[in-house]
């Protein structure tokens, strides 16, 4: 099991540094499975920025149980940005009841940027969903970090990331072309 | 007549964590001021200073965006489920 450290950044470096601060953001619990698959679609969306969708069960510790790859919509630009068609998260949260799971957040990456929520995340951001980013570049070299965003501070709060190995668990669906 | 109405994670703090509530309404705006009586603080989260829904803030009657149907007119009968899908976007791009 790899547990990643929990510290707190409020963006980019093209925003401002939050000051360091003690504060739970919770744990998002993922297989090693899922963790290669999302990274492995930022790989192939590459140099677009890719999304999906986290199912799986909510609260401090969030246990994602399945990833799926999403359309990125986005009209300005999948360059540098992403936007999901909410049919597609209303499809997955349906499917999702009959294993009595829900949306517990969303995944999407960075060409070239570090995984780190942006101004513009920050802008669209929800609180209580897990937000994974992946980093990656044209080297296909990938890093994932998970976000939660806490209204009162109007910041995200990083998420340790802990990795458990249960094959059994993973399940990857891609529900959109990978080409985006 | 009770109608099953389906809460994202981002709002379930106003409904004790609950996933799924029931609520009554013959219409899409008379179920959501029940929703606010039930759940109070959801009508901030749904509606702006204007008293339009959010822009984003999806809503959907079955598997239809109400925006394509009546909007808060659009009439609910016996089964028809609501949810509430948040508009989810982002990305390392600057602001435009």
């Amino acid at each position: 099991m790899i547990r990643c450290e929990e510290r707190v950044v409020s963006a980019t470096e093209d925003a401002p540094q939050a000051e360091p601060q003690e504060q739970r953001a919770g744990v998002c619990v993922v297989s090693a499975d899922q963790l290669a698959q999302i990274e492995d679609h930022a790989k192939a969306t590459y140099p677009d920025e890719c999304c999906g969708v986290l199912i799986g069960t909510p609260g401090e510790r969030v246990v994602v149980a399945s990833v799926h790859a999403a359309t990125n919509r986005s009209v300005d630009g999948k360059r540098d940005r992403y936007e999901i068609d909410p049919e597609e998260i209303l499809h997955l949260a349906h499917a999702g009841e009959k294993e009595e799971h829900e949306v517990v957040g969303f995944y999407h990456s960075h060409p070239d940027h570090p995984p780190a929520p942006s101004p513009t995340d920050v802008a669209r951001a929800w609180p209580a969903y897990a937000y994974l980013i992946i980093a990656v570049d044209a080297r296909e070299r990938a890093e994932t970090r998970a976000w939660v965003y806490d209204e009162d501070s109007k910041r995200f709060h990083e998420q340790a990331i802990v990795v458990e190995h249960d094959p059994s668990s993973a399940s990857y669906n891609l529900a959109s072309d990978l080409g985006n | 007549m009770s109608l099953r109405v389906r809460i994202p994670t981002p709002l379930q703090t106003l409904t004790a964590g609950k996933s799924e509530v029931q609520v009554s309404g013959s219409n899409l705006r008379e179920l959501l001021a029940a929703l606010e009586t039930s759940f109070p603080g959801m009508r901030n989260r749904l509606y702006d200073e204007q008293g339009q829904l959010r822009r984003f803030v999806n809503v959907y009657v079955n598997d239809q965006d109400v925006r394509f149907l009546s909007g808060e007119d659009t009439a609910l009968g016996e089964g028809d489920e609501v949810s509430i899908i948040p508009a989810i976007a982002g990305g390392q791009g600057v602001e435009r």
